[in-house]
């Protein structure tokens, strides 16, 4: 751990996306406090404003400040991120564990399930969970979910095959460690590092995918502020007042970058082959 | 004397593509308590299949197609369930494998992965644990062992490493001791040491050995009997002694011939032609050893030599100790070939 936060700290790259993804969790837990208005406050007054002192990234179409509302939206995007890769991690690793360690039937059964997961492109899938579900915050996390469990499943099979190989492991199994307790106790810590990089990237991934759906009407409903729901409301608007959508698209852009800056930085620091 | 270990008639075949390839022909060996046994051979001959079939560990592509693994005389390794297994590896027979790089888990501490076979198998508290570790470390000629076993094995040398995996092996006190190559990945001056180490404490401990290795130079320092294996086949068993004052079989001949002494000036390493066969060019007839053996006669192709009782304590499987190799046409086969030998050991 010292010498990871040792090398994190060579790793300026590392840091900007670091500090990137701080900004954006203070801001999110904080937002009561940032943001100048409520996310839904209307003010009949300021229709459409372009950035002033007072609203500094402009008004919407109601009268609601832009930035109080995609300040508010770093709540939903961080709350998507997390709990969709929540879902998609944990399931990838219980199968990618069990395919990787027992192989076998029991792989070729949960992998070729994965295949079939994996043949959707990822919105399209996501989208048609959501249609089945319904539209709502709640189920967009369980789509993005969903989608994600594959990618997860193969990375940590992937990488449990290759620890499985390694003399420590049947060095375990020889002075009689149950199966179970390898997988708890010996496979599962070795196979953090490629893991932890997949579930950085798989947070930008997530956040991406939520303002997607949204967009598309399918995600967050209106008026919860998602920075994919006001890319929607701001569509028609973008000849009149483009920052109803040049804010939030930038918001998507910065936190996507910070999140892949980390996540590329993490593997770097985390691959063993360059310690 | 009763014996530890025995095994018979163990035969363990490999399944490719739907059929079976046999890699361990009919071996029997017995160990007695104490006694320190080996298996030497080369790459492929089985030598490591057989230390796995004993832990019951063998792949899901290997079965034990016949024979038996009695373990003190009652207990049928090969039949035993997984969980009765659990029980006897790691405490009455423990195994040390080759590689001490990769054999220790990156992510624990010394002292974590020593103690994790005591839970496993007694119920001690942490302090008798602790104290248990420290003497064993001791024992294994570590240092400092209340600072080493804090630290993580990347910190530690090979040596060092191969010396924790010993301590884990041997903590629990166990019967039998399979070493399968532990010093092929260490160099030469700590190999002579690990050899001692193990030679001292399965003493101290009374643990029998069994050694696995391709190397007739730690069997010489080691053991007291030895089985030659050849492609899964045991060629010759005999006391250490008459294995290497007078092998009978022409592969055992040609392993010691192969050896490299110091201060051998002769251009050219004795080497014996080809290779062990694979599994699946094996024949269900005949001499195994047939294809590269330099006294090969007509009848070792078709068919399969009997073991011979050469001496008291040395059998070997060739056709040449019997009377029907002798009156073989090329004639007087066998005394030829222990001459010719001994001439070229006496140069």
């Amino acid at each position: 751990m010292k010498q990871f936060l040792k090398r994190l700290r060579k790793d300026k790259v590392g840091i900007v996306g670091f500090v990137g993804i701080a900004m954006v969790i203070i801001i999110g837990l904080l937002a009561p406090l940032i943001a100048p208005y409520g996310p839904e406050e209307m003010s009949q007054t300021h229709v459409m404003e372009g950035p002033s002192k007072e609203f500094i990234f402009g008004t919407d179409e109601f009268g609601r400040d832009i930035f109080s509302r995609i300040v508010y939206g770093a709540q939903v995007s961080l709350q998507v991120g997390l709990i969709a890769v929540g879902i998609g991690a944990g399931f990838g690793l219980l199968f990618g564990l069990i395919s990787g360690f027992f192989q076998g039937k029991i792989d070729q059964i949960i992998m070729r399930i994965m295949d079939v997961f994996f043949a959707f492109p990822d919105i399209l899938l996501a989208l048609t969970i959501v249609a089945v579900l319904g539209p709502s915050l709640t189920n967009t996390m369980i789509a993005i979910g969903i989608v994600f469990t594959p990618v997860f499943t193969r990375v940590v099979r992937g990488t449990v095959i290759s620890v499985k190989e390694n003399e420590y492991i049947s060095n375990a199994v020889a002075i009689g460690v149950s199966p179970v307790n390898i997988i708890i106790k010996h496979v599962t810590p070795n196979i953090m590092a490629p893991f932890i990089v997949q579930v950085t990237l798989g947070l930008s991934g997530a956040i991406l995918t939520e303002a997607a759906l949204s967009f598309l009407g399918l995600g967050v409903q209106p008026p919860n502020p998602s920075w994919g729901v006001m890319l929607n409301d701001g569509r028609a608007l973008m000849e009149f007042a483009p920052w109803t959508i040049l804010f939030p698209a930038g918001a998507i852009i910065f936190t996507i970058f910070c999140f892949n800056l980390f996540g590329d930085s993490l593997r770097d620091i985390l691959d063993p082959k360059l310690k | 004397m009763s014996n530890l270990l025995e095994i018979n008639n163990l035969s363990i075949d490999v399944k490719i593509e739907k059929s079976y390839y046999n890699i361990v022909n009919r071996l029997s060996l017995s160990i007695a308590k104490k006694q320190k046994y080996g298996i030497v051979g080369e790459s492929g001959s089985g030598k490591s299949l057989t230390s796995v079939a004993i832990m019951n560990l063998l792949a899901d592509s290997l079965s034990v197609s016949e024979g038996q693994i009695l373990f003190e005389e009652t207990q049928e390794l090969t039949t035993l369930s997984n969980k009765e297994m659990m029980k006897i590896r790691g405490k009455d027979i423990s195994i040390i494998f080759q590689e001490p790089m990769t054999a220790l888990d990156p992510i624990f501490t010394i002292e974590y992965q020593i103690s994790e076979v005591l839970k496993i198998h007694f119920n001690h508290s942490k302090k008798e644990m602790r104290e248990m570790i420290i003497s064993i470390l001791k024992d294994v000629g570590i240092p400092r062992p209340e600072s080493i076993m804090k630290s993580y094995p990347h910190e530690l040398s090979g040596g060092m490493r191969q010396r924790v995996v010993i301590a884990m092996a041997l903590i629990c006190k166990p019967k039998l001791l399979i070493a399968d190559e532990p010093t092929t990945a260490l160099d030469v001056t700590i190999q002579a040491q690990i050899l001692e180490l193990m030679n001292e404490l399965t003493e101290k401990y009374d643990t029998s050995i069994l050694m696995i290795t391709h190397d007739l130079g730690v069997i010489n320092e080691t053991c007291e009997r030895v089985a030659v294996m050849y492609a899964g086949e045991v060629v010759e068993e005999s006391s250490v002694d008459s294995l290497f004052s007078h092998p009978k079989h022409p592969y055992t001949q040609g392993l010691l011939k192969s050896i490299h002494t110091l201060g051998d000036r002769s251009e050219k390493l004795y080497s014996i032609p080809g290779n062990v066969p694979t599994p699946t060019q094996l024949k269900k007839h005949g001499c195994r050893f047939a294809s590269r053996c330099p006294h090969v006669m007509d009848l070792c192709k078709e068919e399969t030599p009997p073991y011979v009782e050469v001496s008291e304590d040395q059998v070997s499987k060739c056709w040449l100790h019997t009377e029907r190799g002798e009156y073989n046409e090329q004639g007087q086969k066998a005394s030829v070939a222990s001459e010719e030998y001994e001439k070229t050991f006496s140069d």
